[in-house]
């Protein structure tokens, strides 16, 4: 083993996704001097104008030329430092090619992540929505899941810190959610930015939908429509005076603190390589898998922020394992990695990155495959265990107007009527965006309607009529359901699947409970409703050749994964239950902290990434305090 | 230190050329001793005129970048779009200036849309402006609107222009002169409704920071704002922007489209008078849509669908104006829903230059219709 | 026979099959790319160089002879051109390039190039813009498309 780089950091974090960008931004403008390790390619790491510009319109270009648009289309696929892909996806578990994850089974896992830099950001919606109080209280509330150490009440101020950070448009006075309580958000709390303007379906569909009752098992439901905040640039909120994040090393805190001059205000961060690009959402309608002008936030905007002088990056440097000291295994002494001068070969040269506090950050998926390689942190058993997603089942239909869908950003608009409430005891809550990009997902259209009306036999100015009434009047709604944390479902690792740099590849153990069949079931009551009070007509079809469902009392539903990997550290009161603290310090090491959707005990309504964020400005801040009480 | 970050642009933002660029004079409100007199409907005129020249560049500069192809002349397509945006704040900016002092914008009228070849009449030595395919010819006119003059001897009998500068450098003036008569008697010209003010807030992604104009400061900070932007700033080759709002430095027009013509770009230690010695880039002139010269809907049978496309265009082209003209005459917010119109002009004029209008160029080549930017 | 010789035909043809102009084809700039990408497409397997011929043949039949009524053309069309079985499937093949910018059909295409995909006039017929592609700018999504007619 060749051992260089022996320069002492204070820090040193795995993987440049958000929660590592995050951290390494507020350390390194505490002072604090951090090593960075990414897997990805050294020229995704660029952020001056000209690299930045030439790297993203490389990706532009990717996603361009790819047959099927899926959320890692734009990006390398690197031999060695693999990416899971929807695309590998099959019924016919156990599989183990093609693609990264071995899937056991009995469902594949389908949900993917991004190891390149900026991570999974790059690929990210975007939608920034906050755990609701009871999400942290389930085995409390519902007798489900687990309850987190801690109370909404704590996470507040972090939301704010990421609200900041990934620069938030919404109304804050348009969230009624359910039993939200009176302190959700701070008194006269706005975000940066004023919301995204919701889409034209959004203004149809809320017509017939807000207000609607709904019966689901003897009970009556009344359904709500709300915009939805999300990490993508709109027009600056003049009220907003939050102007960022810092450590006040008297106090030994994080804090917020305010523009001081009355005349400065929130400034949307535009792309990385010109201040007029992205200053606002252009509707590019693509920001899964990638946002042409980076208006939608990605992690290399925050570690554009970080104080550069104290940051080292290697890039196309794979962690293999962290060092646990002999001793009394208390101590992290190193993160070993592998690092490739050319993608296209095998040939790498393995190094030890030393540094005072080692943090892993790079995915749920990753991170617990790291420490099950190490025999690090598991003292609990719970290392690779409850891994979460949310199981989207999906409803379509055709509205009886146009209603011009394929515009705009991915969803602009939820349901969040079904997120809490006492059926949580029966059955798993769900959130349901509405979602602004047609049939694309379940069907493949528009391509897959061009093919139906070619095969029906229409040609010339009848196919373009057929086309356009079809493509204008597709309705597509979410039923994101959340998974409760399952020992069953499950990250681990096996000698027999090593990927090129003989790194291990994980294996995916994956199922659904009946707690999510149910959900299903009452989803799709739900959904029955809200068409019919829309009089749009179902083409909802789920097919024995999808790769995810669930038969329940004789009915097919197919489900998607979300993209929201969690849950595989989980954070817990007692090391015996769980593999990190309230501080995303590892149990069973001094020096070791897990950042990331890992941590997260349970998994709520709201996609993951915002209140991860949340978690790492907190991990931030216990960091530090260990630095400077060392 | 990481590398990732450095900075490979010759434009450095740390440049102490920046340092010496804020002219204190342009900023100073007191009039010239010697100011020459204008009445308040002059500088109404004089204002309205700036809007038609800033509209009379635009289509030209639009149509050159939309002829590039795809795909090809990356930096010359950079520089010519980043020049065309600062036209439409400029624009803006004066509509800001004339709603300050109590006039009110025309953007619509006959007067204001020009037609092409255009000359600006106002100009001594006026020139066509010509909707051309990109080339050695296009750019060279831009460089000549562009091109900057030492303000000429000052004297109050003008009946024409020596140059933009000369142009905006004369309301400028008549501003000061007009404001400081007002003050005696204890009033300003600065009279006009807050809300017809057009702000950043609506107007954003282009070229610099919108101002809206309240009072005289307001208005001198625009117009060297546009001066700068156009023609540079007491001989430098900078723009203001980078004074004012702390972006990346950038050249004033005049030297950007230079840069293009030579294919090469400045670099900070250049004098304005020499040709650029930064970096070179590739400028290839053929790829490019071969665009008729000055395209018009009358060169088309009516019906045709040439016709139709570019009849369709200059619906677009007006509904783009209406929206401007509703923006600056009382309805900020609704510059929003012109944005998307902009993007149209743009597929639309693409679109027309890939049809072939069955003609051939001195060449033997085919020649493509074009954007005809016409009043309908 | 030279290779540009069935440009015009071609253009014409296209036209017919995807309900778009001749001029709105022209307009995305692809025309000749097709052309001579179809072309060059049409070798040993099917569609063979042999169906390329009989379809050129078949389309300068339909439009260099005296009808030039819409109905007959769209009739002989459906009878001759359109059918999978008829000249190697090439006409749906050129119905697919032009709407989604693949060579292939349903989930079997792919684009030809990244131009190709932004050109897709799948997204026109749906009164939008190719997801990533030709932006229609800030808050647009919040209106209904703009459709300016004379």
């Amino acid at each position: 083993m060749n051992i260089k780089d022996r320069h002492d950091y204070d820090v040193v974090i795995v993987g440049t996704g958000i929660s590592g960008a995050v951290l390494a931004a507020t350390l390194t403008k505490a002072g604090k001097k951090v090593l960075m390790l990414e897997a990805g390619l050294n020229a995704g790491m660029y952020m001056d104008v000209n690299g930045s510009y030439t790297t993203y319109q490389g990706y532009l270009d990717t996603f361009y030329n790819a047959a099927a648009k899926v959320p890692n289309s734009p990006y390398p696929d690197l031999k060695n430092a693999q990416s899971p892909n929807v695309l590998n996806l099959s019924n016919k578990t156990p599989y183990s090619s093609p693609g990264y994850f071995v899937q056991e089974g009995p469902l594949p896992f389908a949900s993917e992540n991004t190891r390149i830099p900026g991570g999974t950001t790059m690929h990210w919606l975007g939608t920034t929505l906050r755990m609701l109080p009871n999400d942290f209280k389930m085995q409390t509330m519902y007798g489900r899941g687990v309850d987190w150490p801690f109370p909404y009440e704590e996470m507040n101020k972090y939301y704010e810190m990421a609200e900041n950070e990934i620069g938030v448009s919404g109304n804050v006075e348009e969230l009624k959610m359910p039993n939200m309580g009176e302190n959700f958000f701070s008194p006269g709390y706005v975000f940066p930015m004023e919301k995204i303007p919701q889409s034209y379906l959004d203004h149809k569909l809320m017509e017939k939908t807000e207000g609607l009752k709904v019966n689901l098992n003897n009970k009556d439901y009344t359904i709500t429509c709300i915009s939805t905040p999300q990490g993508r640039n709109s027009t600056p909120n003049k009220k907003y005076r939050i102007q960022g994040v810092r450590w006040d090393s008297d106090t030994k805190e994080l804090k917020l603190y305010d523009y001081s001059d009355p005349k400065e205000e929130y400034q949307p961060v535009a792309s990385l390589w010109d201040p007029y690009t992205g200053e606002r959402c252009e509707g590019n309608a693509s920001c899964v898998p990638i946002c042409p002008v980076q208006a939608k936030y990605n992690a290399l905007k925050t570690l554009k922020k970080a104080d550069i002088s104290k940051l080292n990056i290697i890039t196309q440097a794979v962690a293999v394992s962290v060092i646990v000291e002999d001793f009394d295994e208390r101590n992290i002494n190193g993160v070993v990695y592998k690092q490739y001068d050319n993608q296209h070969s095998a040939e790498y040269t393995t190094h030890v990155a030393k540094g005072k506090i080692y943090v892993l950050a790079c995915s749920a998926i990753e991170n617990a495959k790291l420490l099950l390689a190490s025999k690090a942190a598991n003292s609990s058993d719970q290392v690779g265990r409850n891994l979460m997603d949310h199981m989207v089942m999906l409803t379509w239909g055709l509205t009886p107007e146009p209603i011009y869908p394929y515009r705009g950003p991915g969803s602009t608009t939820n349901i969040p009527t079904f997120r809490d409430g006492e059926f949580r005891k029966e059955h798993a809550a769900w959130i349901s965006p509405l979602d602004n990009w047609g049939w694309s997902w379940p069907t493949g259209a528009p391509g897959s309607d061009l093919t139906n009306a070619m095969n029906s036999g229409l040609f010339g100015k009848k196919l373009r009529e057929e086309m356009n009434y079809i493509i204008t009047r597709q309705f597509l709604l979410h039923f994101e359901c959340e998974q409760i944390p399952e020992e069953g479902n499950r990250v681990t690792i096996d000698d027999r699947y090593l990927d090129r740099l003989g790194n291990y590849r994980p294996i995916l153990h994956y199922s659904a409970s009946d707690y999510m069949k149910k959900s299903f079931e009452a989803a799709q009551k739900v959904s029955e409703q809200i068409f019919a009070a829309n009089n749009i007509e179902n083409k909802t079809l789920y097919k024995p050749t999808d790769a995810d469902y669930v038969v329940y009392k004789g009915q097919q539903y197919t489900f998607f994964g979300a993209g929201h990997l969690v849950g595989t550290h989980r954070m817990g009161t007692a090391p015996e239950n769980s593999v990190v603290n309230s501080d995303q310090k590892c149990w069973d090491h001094d020096n070791l902290y897990l950042v990331g959707c890992g941590n997260m005990p349970t998994l709520g309504t709201s996609n993951p990434t915002l209140t991860m964020t949340a978690l790492t400005f907190k991990a931030a801040e216990a960091i530090l305090r260990q630095l400077e009480n060392q | 230190m990481s590398t990732y970050f450095k900075s490979d642009k010759p434009r450095s933002a740390n440049d102490p050329e920046r340092q010496k660029l804020v002219p204190e004079h342009l900023m100073d409100i007191a009039p010239r001793p010697d100011a020459c007199p204008m009445d308040i409907k002059t500088l109404h005129g004089l204002l309205q005129y700036a809007i038609h020249l800033e509209l009379t560049t635009i289509p030209a500069y639009l149509t050159t970048l939309y002829s590039i192809k795809e795909g090809t002349n990356e930096a010359s397509s950079i520089i010519c779009r980043s020049i065309a945006v600062e036209e439409m704040l400029h624009m803006v900016m004066a509509a800001n200036i004339l709603n300050a002092v109590g006039g009110k914008p025309h953007i619509t009228s006959a007067e204001t849309v020009p037609a092409y070849p255009a000359e600006l009449t106002k100009l001594c030595t006026p020139f066509p402006i010509n909707l051309e395919k990109f080339s050695q010819s296009s750019i060279s006119t831009f460089m000549e609107i562009e091109q900057p003059h030492a303000l000429p001897k000052h004297h109050c009998d003008k009946i024409c222009f020596e140059s933009i500068g000369d142009f905006y450098n004369t309301i400028s003036e008549g501003m000061k002169y007009l404001e400081a008569e007002a003050s005696k008697r204890n009033t300003t010209i600065f009279t006009g409704n807050h809300k017809l003010q057009v702000t950043e807030n609506e107007y954003y992604g282009a070229g610099g920071k919108l101002i809206a104009v309240y009072k005289i400061e307001d208005a001198l900070i625009a117009i060297s704002e546009i001066v700068g932007q156009g023609e540079g700033v007491d001989g430098s080759i900078i723009d203001p922007d980078s004074i004012f709002f702390h972006q990346d430095v950038e050249y004033a027009h005049y030297y950007r489209f230079k840069e293009i013509y030579c294919g090469r770009y400045y670099c900070e230690q250049d004098k304005p008078h020499e040709n650029p010695n930064g970096e070179p880039f590739p400028v290839d002139w053929d790829a490019v849509h071969n665009m008729q010269l000055n395209p018009k809907l009358s060169d088309y049978k009516v019906g045709s669908e040439l016709w139709n496309n570019t009849y369709e265009f200059n619906k677009t082209y007006m509904a783009l104006l209406e929206n401007i003209e509703k923006a600056c005459t009382g309805n900020p917010k609704i510059l929003r829903d012109g944005i998307g119109l902009m993007y149209d002009l743009k597929y639309k004029a693409t679109a027309l230059m890939n049809m072939p209008t069955g003609n051939l160029d001195n060449d033997g080549k085919p020649l493509m219709a074009g954007p005809t930017f016409e009043r309908i | 026979m030279e290779e540009k010789d069935n440009l015009p035909l071609f253009s014409k043809i296209s036209a017919s099959l995807t309900g778009f102009s001749e001029m709105e084809l022209w307009g995305t700039g692809m025309m000749e790319t097709y052309y001579n990408y179809v072309m060059g497409k049409c070798g040993e397997s099917s569609p063979t160089k042999l169906d390329l011929e009989y379809f050129f043949e078949k389309a300068k039949e339909i439009y260099l002879g005296d009808n030039n009524d819409e109905n007959w053309i769209d009739t002989q069309i459906q009878t001759w051109i359109f059918p999978p079985t008829s000249y190697g499937g090439l006409a749906q093949l050129i119905i697919t390039l032009w709407y989604t910018g693949n060579w292939g059909l349903g989930f079997n295409g792919s684009p030809i190039s990244a131009q190709a995909y932004v050109q897709g006039l799948i997204w026109n017929a749906g009164e939008t813009h190719p997801s990533g592609a030709k932006q229609p700018g800030f808050g647009s999504w919040n209106i209904p498309p703009i459709n300016i007619k004379k």
